[in-house]
């Protein structure tokens, strides 16, 4: 792949980004004209002064997602463990799919009704049990994964072998399942983070997050608060992608280098 | 010694063993000749305490086996695969009983070293299992259960997966650790050369049942340890050979 190809490329994942901060550095900004616009910082110093609501939905967003990731973190390895040796596994696993089968807003449409009756309409709660409803089950599936019949036999030697049921948690379950437990927390994260049909039905625009604040920016064609909230939007995609997973690539790597120079070694003459 | 009495197990309303009864004395190795799915795995299982029996009396040394942990029974489970931990390297494998039972780092280094030279693997380490071949891994299996000094070290098919040279080489390696480490075993085996080779107490385990032989002739002349045929085949291969001499 040529330079230009690659800078090509590299320009075209970028450019929805680029369009944003864009969008967010200026202000009367007139169609059709591509970038006759006045710069400005007002969107971003006026974050916390002139869109009060904006800080709030980022901490909503921020707190909904956290609790979305460890809570499906915490559910999923627990529940896909009880359910992996169960004879009526495959059934559960496959009514974690039901949310999937009808879409998060129609499960949030059948579900209004009782959350109006028990009052957890347009309230923060409310919109916790209903992202948890599908979020939930999602985490089951990816941990289910890794609850194998290899995993159970692992921990079974290394009780033959001595290990309390507390230091096999320590050296062999936690380490072992480190992987899937970051692709879980990460996975629940984003589900929340980025929801927001059943987030506006049962929030009734009264629980603000990003998404929903997006969404009603740009309703009323405001495109440049709209930019921000997107850009505040990818900003947690922006850490992992560029931090985390970098981390975590680069000591996966290392191990999957070790063993390959060890696998070339061993078959040296 | 350990005695084992009225020993059961089902699964819903399928008979994976019953009654079984044996005794072994220390030091000793008990073989168990069967087919596969016979409940041999299960046996073993339940014996290490991984799996529950529904009945039955398990006397270690004396005392109660059933009163204590999984890992305070000192029975060590060997499955067929090797079962190496993947995110540790063979050191660290060799070491980990010792480990969990809380051994200085220093100790463990001397310990694991020492082993690993008896069992000539010491050049690997500091590899990691993924870089090992079948037979290295099973030695580094054996290994890791030696370190730990169990009271009986349970064997299920564990060279069932290597080739037939490699296989030879870790039964004789296990006949010599077995008396070097005075090992009293269970082995699990569905070849008779290998129980009689590994044994000095026979068995065969067949639909749910073990029936234990006083001695090797008992074993050998149970239709269903297959040595009749055994011999047989060679017999007449013998014969041919010497037939087809003459001519």
């Amino acid at each position: 792949m040529t330079r230009l190809t690659k800078m090509g490329w590299y320009l075209f994942a970028l450019l929805p980004v680029i369009t944003l901060i864009y969008l967010s550095l200026v202000q009367s900004w007139t169609y059709p004209t591509l970038f006759q616009a006045e710069w400005s910082w007002r969107q971003w110093t006026a974050l916390f002064e002139a869109h009060p609501s904006l800080s709030s939905a980022l901490v909503n967003s921020m707190i909904l997602a956290l609790v979305m990731g460890s809570l499906g973190l915490l559910f999923g390895f627990v529940i896909a463990k009880e359910l992996a040796f169960q004879r009526t596994k495959r059934a559960w696993l496959q009514f974690a799919f039901y949310p999937y089968l009808i879409a998060p807003v129609v499960l949030g449409a059948m579900l209004q009704y009782y959350f109006v009756l028990w009052g957890w309409s347009a309230s923060f709660f409310g919109v916790m049990i209903a992202q948890a409803l599908f979020i939930l089950p999602f985490s089951v599936l990816i941990m289910s994964n890794f609850w194998t019949a290899e995993t159970r036999e692992y921990l079974h030697v290394g009780a033959s072998l001595g290990g309390s049921p507390k230091a096999l948690r320590k050296t062999l379950l936690y380490p072992l399942a480190k992987p899937w437990m970051l692709l879980t927390f990460v996975q629940c994260f984003l589900m929340s983070w980025f929801e927001y049909g059943m987030t506006q039905l049962v929030g009734i625009g009264k629980v603000q997050t990003l998404t929903v604040l997006s969404m009603a920016f740009l309703k009323e064609a405001n495109p440049h608060p709209a930019a921000l909230a997107g850009l505040l939007m990818i900003l947690p995609l922006v850490l992992l992608f560029s931090i985390v997973l970098p981390a975590f690539k680069n000591k996966q790597q290392l191990r999957f280098a070790q063993v390959v120079e060890q696998k070339n070694e061993a078959s040296k003459p | 010694m350990i005695k084992v009495s009225q020993w059961n197990k089902k699964y819903g309303e399928q008979e994976v063993f019953s009654d079984v009864a044996f005794e072994l004395e220390k030091k000793r190795t008990l073989a168990i000749l069967g087919e596969s799915g016979c409940g041999k795995s299960t046996l073993l299982k339940t014996l290490a305490g991984l799996e529950n029996p529904d009945s039955g009396m398990f006397l270690l040394e004396g005392e109660n086996a059933f009163e204590r942990a999984v890992h305070q029974r000192g029975v060590v489970y060997m499955s067929q695969e090797a079962l190496l931990f993947p995110h540790l390297n063979v050191a660290e494998n060799l070491g980990f009983g010792l480990k969990m039972r809380k051994e200085k780092s220093a100790e463990i280094r001397k310990k694991v070293e020492a082993i690993a030279e008896e069992l000539d693997i010491s050049e690997h380490l500091e590899k990691y299992p993924a870089a090992l071949s079948g037979g290295q891994k099973q030695r580094v299996n054996f290994g890791r259960a030696l370190l730990t000094q169990p009271k009986v070290l349970l064997l299920d098919e564990p060279f069932a997966s290597l080739d037939s040279n490699t296989r030879k080489k870790m039964q004789t390696l296990f006949l010599e650790c077995a008396e070097k480490w005075e090992l009293t075993t269970l082995f699990v085996t569905h070849e008779l050369k290998e129980a009689l080779l590994v044994g000095n107490h026979w068995s065969i385990m067949r639909n749910g049942r073990l029936k234990v032989f006083e001695n090797k002739a008992d074993f050998m002349a149970d239709e269903h340890s297959g040595a009749r045929e055994e011999m047989h085949f060679w017999t007449n291969i013998s014969q041919e050979k010497r037939r087809n001499e003459g001519l």
